[in-house]
This record gives structure tokens, sequence and C-alpha cells, in this order.
């Protein structure tokens, strides 16, 4: 017990999921130690030129069958972070704190921001407006505006306000004229926008001065990730399974019995959830947060990399002997410096860069929009991102591109590192 | 005289050949290892470096070329002071009349790559001859213009011609696309849709400032569009992308371009 925790102090409860304005965001830092170390994997994988090094797999362990990874780090639900943002916003709801009119959720990528707005917008019976398409954005979106503008409407969300621009010389009317509606006769709405998006339109048609200082989910540190990642498993099959370091045998987190009643007591269905200073972070969790950027559905994805299973029993004695005591489905975990991460070859270049600051900015693209927006043949385009797709840096869902959760760090250091306009605090 | 000569040097029995030649072919492995080592330094490191990296390559390899020429001139002459001023003032007289372009050139190269007028991965302009700056030579310099031309120009050029360097050493520099439009038109609504043209090419660095200066002239209207690209290499990609993006940005606007005849300047 006392490897996770320390003394309660109820004075240092915090929600789990919590939201902040934006120029709070702090993303969480490695540790110096992790630093050294992820520079020297930099330098070598860029001196050998390939696409990562071999992970150095632990005899007998292998990766999770998938009906076993939805149960040990199923889909993380939005109602928490729905919670947590009508908590915050209560006195705005209720108008006891009317200016501003327009909160403005900033979505980091994987925060699940879309989701959370729209649930929220269901509990309060406000209207969500879906995104103009892309020929009303160029056309300047008169039709999309007239509903939108309706006075007798009242409050509504709009779920994704990176969707109501595009980076074309025609793409900025509709927002615009949205921003200066929103200015002038300040209705009552909820706007949630990528981050990446937001840095753009904040530079391109000076948003942040039209709307109000974003909130954004505050950052996955390793205390919250120590939290949460498994209270996701704990959701359904409480107790069933224990995370257990692959390098050293070691609890990642504490058997759900043996959780002080301080914890539990946090942990109500349909309530907010609370961590506190009892826990005792464990060093691999706080690399992944670094290696995150401290973004919930980062860390979620990196986190279902990790997870193994024993496949025989080739695995070391003396881990097995910790394990054997294990009351619930063992679940091995991937120590971070096995792990491998996914890292841009030297030899993709200008048109890779192109096309995910372009599936950045607009959080999700067709390919014939892509070919519109960018000065690449369609075919160009389509060889690139079969590239990136083997890279798993992006890949498509329903005929739309994105970068995916995996590649979202070293794509964004990337683009950073090359000069490229990034999401700054982020 | 000629014995006085003959006192400089060593006795032809006691100089060691072998180690001379040792010398040039280490000087020439050297050199080779170096341009090797900065092409694979180039690779691996991101862009960014490039500026940092390229210029190293010059001074070094005077240093190396240096290093020999000591060592060889150590081999070839009783090092007293007399006999080292002797002989560099031979050589110096020697070659200044054989080689006197060539030597003004090196000297000027020796020059260059202190003031720096120009710097591998630089924009410059000599003499009307644009293009990046590939290599820096000892006795010049090699640029590749848009036209993928190699072009090589002896560093004398520096003494007497001016050089006009777009980027200094920076990775950005400022690229200008032009329109002339016929003056019949909104011109605050066409400055406008030219900044959002600008803005919206993938090549241009959004950090640095973009904007679109307007003159009116006897023929029209003429359009400047300035902005950075985030790669200078991409130069010409990048205006060529703001003036097909623009002429149909202006063509949806019903703005007629302006058609001057030949005999009309600038």
């Amino acid at each position: 017990m006392s490897q996770f925790f320390s003394p309660i102090s109820s004075s240092t409860l915090r929600p789990v999921w919590e939201f902040i304005p934006m120029t709070e965001f702090e993303r969480p830092f490695p540790p110096r130690r992790e630093t050294i170390r992820q520079n020297m994997s930099y330098a070598w994988n860029r001196i050998r030129d390939r696409a990562g090094l071999e992970p150095q797999t632990r005899r007998g362990l292998y990766d999770i069958p998938t009906y076993l990874l939805e149960w040990a780090a199923p889909p993380p639900s939005s109602t928490q972070a729905m919670l947590s943002l009508d908590m915050l916003l209560e006195p705005w709801l209720l108008e006891t704190v009317p200016f501003p009119a327009c909160q403005v959720i900033l979505d980091t990528p994987g925060s699940g921001i879309e989701q959370v707005v729209k649930d929220l917008a269901r509990r309060l019976g406000w209207r969500i407006i879906t995104p103009p398409t892309i020929e009303q954005i160029l056309a300047g979106g008169n039709d999309w505006l007239t509903e939108v503008m309706r006075p007798e409407a009242g409050p509504f969300v709009l779920p994704r306000l990176e969707k109501c621009f595009l980076r074309h010389y025609d793409g900025f009317t509709l927002i615009n004229r949205l921003l200066e509606w929103i200015d002038l006769t300040q209705p009552r709405c909820l706007l949630a926008c990528d981050s990446w998006s937001w840095a753009f339109l904040d530079m391109a048609v000076q948003a942040e001065s039209a709307l109000s200082l974003p909130l954004v989910l505050a950052p996955f540190d390793g205390a919250r990730l120590q939290y949460w990642l498994p209270s996701l498993a704990r959701r359904t099959y409480r107790g069933a399974f224990v995370f257990r370091r692959a390098d050293n045998g070691r609890l990642l987190f504490p058997r759900a019995d043996s959780e002080p009643e301080e914890a539990l007591r946090h942990t109500i269905p349909d309530s907010l959830d609370y961590y506190g200073d009892w826990v005792n972070v464990d060093y691999y969790l706080k690399q992944l947060a670094a290696y995150c950027r401290g973004m919930p559905g980062v860390a979620w994805a990196w986190w279902r990399r990790c997870l193994q299973v024993s496949g025989d029993l080739n695995i070391d004695m003396a881990l097995q002997q910790e394990a054997a005591v294990d009351e619930g489905y063992t679940v091995w975990v991937q120590p971070w410096s096995q792990l491998k991460l996914i890292h841009i070859p030297p030899r993709l270049g200008t048109e890779a860069f192109f096309i995910l600051h372009a599936l950045l900015l607009h959080g999700e693209m067709s390919l014939d929009t892509m070919s519109m927006l960018l000065p690449f043949t369609t075919n160009q385009i389509r060889q690139t991102l079969y590239q990136l797709t083997q890279l798993e840096i992006a890949n498509q869902y329903n005929g739309l591109w994105r970068v995916t959760l995996l590649g979202y760090p070293v794509v964004r250091q990337k683009l950073e590192s090359e000069g490229y306009l990034v999401d700054e605090k982020f | 005289m000629l014995d006085e000569a003959a006192g400089i040097f060593r006795n032809p029995a006691d100089i060691q050949f072998w180690a001379i030649f040792l010398i040039i072919f280490t000087t020439w492995l050297l050199i080779q290892m170096l341009r090797r080592a900065v092409a694979w330094a180039l690779d691996i490191a991101p862009d960014r470096l490039r500026f940092y990296l390229l210029p190293l390559e010059p001074v070094l390899k005077l240093v190396i070329i240096i290093a020999a020429l000591l060592s060889i001139g150590d081999l070839l002459i009783i090092p007293t002071e007399e006999n080292i001023l002797a002989a560099f003032v031979a050589v110096a007289i020697g070659l200044g009349f054989a080689f006197q372009e060539y030597l003004s050139s090196v000297v000027a190269g020796i020059v260059s790559i202190y003031e720096r007028p120009y710097r591998p991965g630089d924009w410059v302009d000599i003499e009307g001859a644009y293009g990046e700056v590939q290599s820096l030579g000892l006795r010049s310099i090699q640029m590749v213009t848009p036209d993928d031309t190699v072009v090589t120009i002896p560093h004398s050029k520096i003494w007497g011609s001016l050089v006009y360097n777009n980027n200094n050493g920076q990775r950005e520099h400022l690229c200008v696309s032009n329109f002339y439009l016929h003056p019949q038109h909104n011109a605050a609504t066409v400055r406008q849709k030219l900044y959002q043209v600008a803005i919206t090419s993938p090549y241009v660095q959004l950090k640095l400032p973009i904007t679109v200066a307007v003159a009116e002239r006897p023929w029209g209207t003429h359009y400047r569009v300035k902005a950075y690209p985030i790669d200078g290499r991409d130069e010409f990609r990048f205006t060529s992308d703001i003036t097909v993006r623009g002429k149909k940005a202006l063509e949806n606007m019903g703005v007629e371009h302006v058609v001057a005849p030949a005999s009309v300047a600038e």
C-alpha cells in the first residue's frame, strides 16, 4: 500500500477531468533522464535512417488480443468531461455571470471535446449546429449563417468551429461573418474548436479578439494518468485486471481492494471523479504523460500499445512468482524504453509536411479537399498518404484522413522543428 | 644567388618525398571525408540546421589546406626565420605573376570566409546571376539558379561587384509576387483577397508578416505580395503558387489584368 499512497490531504483534491483557461495550460515535461534517453534514441534513429528501432521484445510476451484490449483499456467516455464542464459553466449557464456570452472550448487532439459539448447541449436542450459543407464555405455560407443567426432559436452549441473555414482564398468569408455576428450580437453559445485551427484562426482572422479566452482540458500529467487509466478497466470489470510492469514485475496501479477509502469515496457513478496527492506516480506514467503532451486521448492510444499478455510459461520465473498472487487477469505493460516509438524518416519531404499540417489545421479531410487546397496532384497526395499510413502516422475513416493519435506527438515535434505554425501552448 | 636559394631548401637527398605524397593524399582524403561528413550531417539533421552546418565546410577545408601546406613547407625548407620569409616572398612573387587572377580569387575567398557576403544556402545575386549558393570553394562559389543551372563565380567578384544577399544566413527570405491589374477595380477588396491568397499558401511562413503593397502606375495598378516561404529553397514554387491561385481568385472577382505594350517599363 505504501508503494502507491501518501497520507491523505483532502485539501489537494482535484477533479480528474478539469477545464482551465488556456493561459494556465502547462504540458507535463519528461524527467531529465527521459529527455536524455529520447534525444539519444532520436539521434540513433536518424543515423540509422530507419523508421524505428526494433523493439527488444520480452520473451514470452505478446500483443494483447483485441477483445481483451477492449476490456482492459476501453475507449474513454465523455461523461466525466461533460460533468466537469457543466460544473464549471454552471454560473454562466444560470446567467448569474452573463459575460462573455460566447464560451470557447479548445479541443486538443484526441480529447473528444466535440462529443463533450454535444452531450452538454443535449443535457441543456440547446441547439447543436451542424458544420457547413465545403461548398457552403466556399460560397460564403448565406443559408447556413441565416439558420445559425435565427434570433428566436436560442442558445446553441457549435461543436466544430474548425469545420467553418477552409485554408483557401475563398474559405474565410463565412467564418469572418460568423465571428463578426457573434462579436456584435453576443448570442449565448458554446463553441468547440480544435487547438491547431484556433492557432491558425487567431493568426488569420484574429479570432481571439472576437471571442473570449478559450477554456481547455487540464493536462493529464502522471498523477492523473495513474488514477484515470485503471479506472477505464474498472468501469465494467472492477478488479478483473492487474497491470504489472514487464521489466520488473511491479504493480503499476494499486489493486482495487487496497485503495484507501478516501480514494474510493471519490469514484461514485454519475459524479465527478477526484484524485489527490495520495497517488505516488510511477516513472512509466511520467514518461507516458510527457510524451503524449498531457493529452488523454493520445495517452490512451499509447497505453493500449504498451499492453501485452503472457503467451506461455517462458517469462521470467521471478516475475511469474510475483504475478502468481494476482487475483485478476495479469496484463503486462511494456516498459517505455523498450517501446517501438513512431519516427518520421528523413525521406519524407515537403509534401508529407504540407499534408500533415493541413490535416491538423482542419482536423480531418478528404482526398478531394486536400487536392483542392494543396499544390499537388491527387496521385501525389494519395502516394504520400499511403506512405504515412504505412508509418502509422495517418489513417482514413469514413473517407476522411486524419493524423493518428499514436503518430501525433512525433508529427507535432517534426512540424514545430521545421518551422510550421503549431498550437504553441500545447 | 643560386647558392643562397639552395641554402633555403633542404638537400634533395634529405627530403622525404614519400611524406609529402602522404600529406597530399591525407589532405585529399580529409577533404573528401569532410565533404561526406557535412553531406551526411545535412541529411540527418533538421532542415533548419543546414545554415549552421553548410558554412563549416569551407572554413574546415581552409584549415586542412593550411595545415598541409605548412607541413609540406617544413619538409622542403630548412626552418629558419630567414628561410621561411624568403620562401614565402619567392612563392608569392612567382605565383603572383603567373596566377594573378587566381590568387586574387583565393585571397577574396579567404576574406569571404570572415566577411561572409554569402554562405552556402544563401540566395544571392552577383552581376545578374541569381541562385542558391551550393558550395564555397577556395577560389570560387557554385550556385544553382532556378533553372537548375550551376554557375561558378570567382570570389574576386566581391572586390568590385555588388553582392545582393536575400537571406543572409537565415532560413527564410522575403519573396515578392507581382500582379499588374487594370485600374478599374475595388483596390481594398483586391488587396484583401491577395492577402488571403498568400495566407492560404501552404508554403508561407505564417509566423512572419505578410504584406500587400499597392502602387498606381500610368498603365494600371501594381500589387506586390510580400511574404516569406517556410523554406527559402521553395522561393519559386512559393511565388508560382501565389501567382496561380492569385490569378484564379482575381478572375473569379472579375478583375482584369493589364496588358501593356512591350515598350512600357515596369
